[in-house]
């Protein structure tokens, strides 16, 4: 592998670490949000 | 009561619990042995890997028996609902820190002094020319150990994966202290001064200091419930 | 999204757009190593980050100790997560970065080893928080293994300096460093450290509606 073999091994991975953080960050903010919404919405009363 | 009649008294406490029950440390010893034994098998009939891998090894059964002797600690307190008591105790709960803390740290340099005199036999290495400077290095290391597996066991004894759990978070945090002593031991048993490599004392001695000073300002938030 | 977070995040991006450009394509290569030491336009500014990343960590755990409220022990255990992150992105351009330079992937170099050891500290940290159910207790066991990772993380820090093996020392502490490659890593470094301010907003956020499912599971 030449040097900029490595370069694009570091980059890249780093890339996917950085991009799937902050992706997983917005999924688990999703997740919650509609949670709260469906709970909110006319549910109320509902034994769980 | 005051803050060392305090400590005084819990260390009594646990001391005449380890003379009375003598399981824990009669199974220590055993468990000490075991290991010496399988270190044998480790390294091979060769003399010179032996002394050359002596003193990791002997600092990897330290924290093994030391793992298991610091969570000791915080289980005999769980029976009958002792550390319910111990959190309700008049004055500074910092003097049951330091209490566990030199109570933890006799039964393991009392270990830790066994397992030497057993690989010094079953390995044939003449440890008496280091003994007078090894037990300080072994008491300097021991002591920064028990300071925060004291906290680490008082943390996970509440919790289920406590078994996991303790190494998991004490052995990371401990290597300020393991390396430096172990690195001391090394020279020791090659025959030289404490203060041969000075900076590995010095540093020895400050974690010591730092994690004893964390500990005993944090213990209080660790037991309140 | 809030505002701040917009604004975090569209500044992160730019920078790191034009960090990326100064690191790859603008920096000449170095006289020594040529053009794998751009690695280090990544390496440097995300321990850097991690470093300031648990730097909060333990502020915070000192804060939520002193004051008790939940503020505190949210932002101590988004800034560890987030740390968690950088360290791991130092540690496996580490990698990339010896092998062609040290012939190896890894090796028990002081600093790398003491990175990997930072690194299970404050897994460990958020392994806790996992296992503890009740927030309070959580957040008091977490602040310990906060406050004493900080101490663990100055020693891995100076074990370079101490113990002198492999790794290079500081380039930057030392003052070693050619003016044509420090523009871009300071670039590449602001761009971390607004991503990370990025990161953490939207923990936080994740953290409060969390609080918010969990007080309402509890309420009604």
């Amino acid at each position: 592998m030449g040097p900029w073999g490595y370069i694009g091994l570091a980059y890249g991975l780093a890339a996917i670490t950085l991009v799937g953080y902050g992706w997983s960050l917005g999924m688990r903010i999703r997740k919650r949000r509609a949670r709260l919404d469906r709970e909110a919405s006319g549910r109320v009363g509902v034994v769980k | 009561m005051n803050f060392l009649a305090l400590a005084a008294e819990i260390l009594r406490k646990d001391l005449r619990i380890e003379a009375r029950s003598r399981e824990g440390l009669n199974t220590l010893l055993f468990f000490s042995a075991l290991l010496v034994f399988l270190f044998r098998f480790a390294l091979g009939p060769t003399e010179a890997q032996v002394r050359q891998g002596a003193p990791g090894l002997l600092w990897f059964a330290f924290i093994l028996t030391g793992l298991w002797g610091m969570a000791r600690a915080f289980q005999i307190e769980r029976e009958n609902d002792c550390l319910e008591a111990l959190r309700l105790v008049p004055g500074d709960l910092g003097g049951v820190y330091l209490g566990k803390v030199v109570g933890g740290c006799c039964v393991m340099v009392a270990t830790e002094l066994a397992i030497v005199v057993m690989f010094g036999l079953f390995f044939h290495l003449d440890l008496w020319p280091a003994g007078g400077r090894l037990v300080p290095v072994l008491i300097l290391g021991t002591v920064g150990f028990v300071a925060i597996g004291t906290l680490f066991a008082a943390i996970t004894a509440h919790l289920k994966a406590r078994e996991v759990l303790l190494p998991l978070l004490l052995l990371p945090l401990v290597i300020p202290v393991l390396l430096p002593a172990s690195r001391l031991t090394e020279l020791v048993l090659a025959g030289e001064s404490l203060g041969a490599e000075p900076h590995w004392l010095r540093l020895l001695l400050v974690f010591d200091l730092v994690f004893l000073v964390l500990g005993y300002l944090t213990f209080p938030f660790v037991m309140e419930d | 999204m809030d505002r701040l977070g917009v604004t975090l995040g569209l500044g992160a991006g730019a920078l790191v757009v034009a960090g990326l450009w100064m690191g790859l394509v603008q920096a000449p290569p170095d006289a020594v190593q040529g053009e794998v030491q751009r690695i280090m336009y990544l390496h440097v500014p995300s321990i850097l980050t991690a470093y300031l990343a648990f730097t909060v960590v333990l502020v915070s755990s000192i804060g939520y100790l002193v004051r008790g409220t939940r503020g505190w022990d949210r932002l101590a255990h988004a800034s560890a997560e987030v740390g968690v992150v950088f360290t791991a992105i130092t540690l496996f351009t580490g990698a990339i970065w010896g092998k062609p330079t040290w012939g190896v992937w890894w090796t028990w170099d002081a600093r790398l080893t003491g990175t990997a050891v930072l690194f299970m500290v404050y897994l460990g940290y958020l392994m806790l928080r996992s296992v503890v159910e009740d927030q309070d207790r959580a957040g008091r066991y977490a602040a310990v293994v906060g406050i004493l990772g900080f101490f663990d993380m100055i020693f891995t820090h100076m074990a370079v300096e101490w113990f002198r093996t492999l790794h290079q020392p500081s380039s930057l502490q030392r003052g070693t460093i050619d003016t044509a490659l420090k523009l871009p890593l300071n670039v590449n470094l602001l761009a971390f450290v607004v991503l990370y301010a990025y990161f953490l907003a939207r923990r936080l956020r994740l953290a409060a509606l969390d609080e918010a499912v969990e007080a309402r599971d509890l309420g009604e």
